[in-house]
């Protein structure tokens, strides 16, 4: 009974949106207001205003360089949720294995592992550092971080990878997003600008945009390194249980 | 009416999307079944506003010098939902982590079995 009613809310509303969505403007018409409003405006002065050939990367940091703040914030305020829950995992050198076998993989799947992992380090590495003039940026770049530390963890087993990626190591690159955001924004107040106006004070005006340039670069690296260690911090936080239970059972 | 539906497919599409997940929030009783759902609407959402920005025939938004100028897509929601992808991400990891609180609790996901064995 209970299923037959939430079959019917669902499908009533199912219906309520796909006939809102049949009086939407057609998609990709360049008539459209979506296309009509302040995207013209970012995609005309974007690359001299925002001072980035990437865009999107423009909006994220310049033109919405606020809201992107917030939301690294948002990124803290999560993981450090995930820690108040579950704890923060002590420091232990482990070598129990995701499967809670204890049995180490094949030679040659850990060498094939810790290839591919270095190959998508330096991935990431390309992705933040090009994010402001080609496709990629930050937050992409911090996500190939955190699947790379993952999929070694997979392979190679929690705490090999842990002792790589130490808690004292990770607590600091936690901030560096946040941070980054903090001291490139304090400099453009102190030329006399806004927060976050990628100005340095005392340069002329023709070396302002290689500064700004280099400060957009700095807050891109300093979100990617923030991604790549939230995402990792999550992940070990996640593993953690099962592994202090294993470590103290086998005590 | 049926035209305007397969000009805007990919709205359609979102919102099949979304009410499948809601339909998975409301009516599963596991946990993280109810976590794919709340998942599941949040791409239906970042796909129906990423299909907003759409240009038929557009370009990636990015700048070559050099490169002739030609039209290009809606940089603004490309810009939103890739902060919005990380956040969601992260709030995963955070109903995943109670989710986890929960089982050590009871012993199980389920909450319908977490209310029986209560009684």
């Amino acid at each position: 009974m209970r299923k037959i009613l939430a079959i019917l809310f669902v499908s009533a509303l199912a219906a309520l949106l796909i006939y809102t969505v049949a009086l939407l403007p057609p998609m990709g018409d360049s008539d459209n207001p979506t296309n009509q409003h302040i995207a013209p405006r970012y995609l005309e002065r974007g690359p001299e205003e925002a001072g980035t050939g990437n865009i999107v990367a423009g909006v994220l940091l310049n033109y919405r360089g606020y809201d992107t703040m917030a939301e690294v914030a948002v990124l803290s305020a999560a993981l450090a949720g995930v820690f108040a829950v579950l704890g923060r995992g002590k420091k232990r050198i482990g070598t129990t294995f995701i499967d809670g076998s204890g049995v180490e993989f094949s030679v040659v799947s850990r060498i094939a592992v810790i290839l591919l992992v270095s190959f998508i380090m330096l991935l990431s590495i390309q992705v933040i550092l090009q994010g402001t003039n080609m496709p990629g940026g930050g937050f992409q770049g911090g996500a190939a971080i955190g699947a790379g530390v993952m999929i070694s963890t997979l392979a190679l087993g929690f705490g090999r990878t842990q002792h790589r990626v130490p808690y004292s190591l990770r607590a600091i690159l936690e901030s560096t997003g946040i941070l980054a955001f903090f001291v490139v924004g304090t400099i453009g107040v102190v030329s006399g600008a806004n927060f976050l106006t990628y100005t340095l004070p005392g340069v002329s005006a023709q070396a302002q945009a290689i500064v700004r340039a280099a400060m957009l670069i700095i807050v891109e690296i300093g979100i990617g390194v923030m991604v790549g260690a939230v995402a990792t911090s999550v992940f070990f936080a996640l593993l953690r249980d099962k592994e202090a239970d294993d470590v103290e059972r086998a005590a | 009416m049926l035209n305007a539906l397969l000009d805007n497919l990919n709205y359609v599409v979102a919102m099949i999307l979304f009410c499948i997940g809601f339909y998975t929030v409301i009516m599963r009783s596991n946990l993280l079944k109810k976590i794919i759902g709340l998942t599941i609407m949040q791409v239906a959402v970042f796909f129906f506003l990423v299909s907003i920005g759409y240009l038929a025939d557009g370009e990636a938004p990015t700048v070559i010098p050099g490169a002739p100028p030609a039209p290009m897509v809606n940089p603004l929601p490309q810009a939103m939902i890739l902060t919005a992808i990380v956040i969601s991400v992260s709030t995963t990891a955070l109903f995943l982590s109670l989710a986890l609180k929960f089982y050590e609790h009871h012993g199980t996901v389920d909450l319908d079995k977490a209310k029986e064995d209560r009684q």
